[in-house]
């Protein structure tokens, strides 16, 4: 039976890792160019900082190199790769938390665990969509502190669901859950969502 | 809300809405079941709104070079792991004879050490006027009043430089 587009892109990457694994290092240049989109874009997603999620994307790699040995490869690469990724993230963000404990918080600062408000948006253009661009920006805002609120796990189920569109099997396929379980936190996460917008007005 | 079956059912409701995967029949049956229950429409329509609510702005593009940067630092990493694994085999067992050797000494003597020899300030500053003065101690307690310690360092100073 012939495969998919998607299956012989899968099929690909197993057998690109395969060598990597082998000690080809040059084959994991094409491993990186093909998910160094969706990788950063994850991180971005989690840590909602740009140069964190870069950063943050190199060393994911860089840890998927060193472990190229251990690929099951009954998965899929890509869902390795986001495993690692979001553990990774995590990480960052326990160790962020804590370095905000550590330092008492700080005071006026805005909710959002990161540095950046996203893209820049200059409220004295003049353009007709100035108002339409704010509220966009608003809601960016909005839902950066309404995502930072959750709990690291809730935050993982909601970002791979709602902003990687990912199937919940492939969800639990990254964070080693059932189904079940990803059902169940996302649908807390979306709860504890609406409960904070309703804080929020 | 607090029923389970209403629960369920939104988190199917909310799995249609993520995936847009859903039986005709399925659907159906979720549609009538909204419309007999104006509690669970209200909340089904709360949490879809919610969820559309969420809004993020794309990903900033990844840096040029990328992918090279990444493969750079990946050669690194090889040949490091590479200059270890063609270091000569005395070289290896001697390495891990003298990691061995250092955590079974640490294991067995560190404690030993730390034990035997508390501080006891009290011996060593047993008797303070033995205790050596500076010029400037000296001239701050004469300034204090007890003059006899600064005439006496002074007089050592002045002998040590003479």
């Amino acid at each position: 039976m012939a495969l998919s587009l998607q299956e012989q892109e899968h099929d690909s990457d197993r057998r690109v890792l395969a060598r990597v694994a082998a000690g080809d290092v040059e084959s994991f240049g094409v491993l990186v160019e093909r998910h160094e989109k969706r990788l950063t874009g994850l991180c971005e997603r989690m840590l909602h900082n740009t140069s964190e999620a870069q950063e943050a994307a190199q060393e994911v790699f860089l840890k998927a190199f060193r472990k190229a040995g251990s690929f099951q490869p009954k998965g899929q690469v890509y869902t390795w790769l986001y495993r690692i990724a979001v553990n990774h993230c995590l990480n960052l963000l326990r160790r962020r938390r804590l370095a905000k404990f550590l330092s008492f918080g700080d005071v006026g600062r805005s909710t959002v665990d990161s540095d950046e408000d996203g893209p820049l948006f200059d409220p004295e253009d003049s353009a007709p969509d100035a108002e339409q661009r704010l509220a966009t920006a608003r809601r960016w805002r909005q839902t950066r502190e309404l995502i930072a609120a959750l709990p690291a796990a809730q935050r993982a189920v909601l970002t791979l669901a709602k902003f990687e569109g990912l199937s919940y099997r492939e969800i639990a396929e990254v964070l080693e859950i059932t189904e079940g379980a990803v059902e169940s936190r996302l649908f807390r996460a979306m709860q504890r969502l609406r409960k904070a917008q309703e804080t929020m007005g | 809300m607090n029923r389970k079956n209403d629960r369920q059912l939104l988190q199917l409701l909310m799995q249609r809405r993520q995936r847009a995967e859903m039986s005709i029949d399925e659907a159906d049956r979720i549609e009538q079941r909204l419309r007999a229950d104006d509690e669970l429409q209200s909340s089904y329509e709360q949490l879809a709104g919610t969820w559309d609510g969420l809004q993020l702005p794309e990903p900033a593009a990844t840096p040029p070079g990328f992918a090279q940067h990444v493969l750079q630092a990946a050669r690194k990493i090889r040949d490091h792991e590479l200059s270890w694994a063609l270091a000569p085999t005395w070289a290896r067992l001697g390495a891990a004879a003298a990691l061995v050797a250092g955590l079974t000494v640490g294991v067995t003597f560190g404690g030993a050490i730390t034990d035997s020899s508390p501080f006891e300030p009290e011996g060593i500053y047993a008797d303070v006027d033995a205790v050596p003065l500076s010029l400037a101690e000296a001239y701050w307690l004469a300034l204090e009043g007890d003059e006899t310690l600064f005439a006496e360092e002074s007089d050592s100073v002045e002998g040590r430089l003479q």
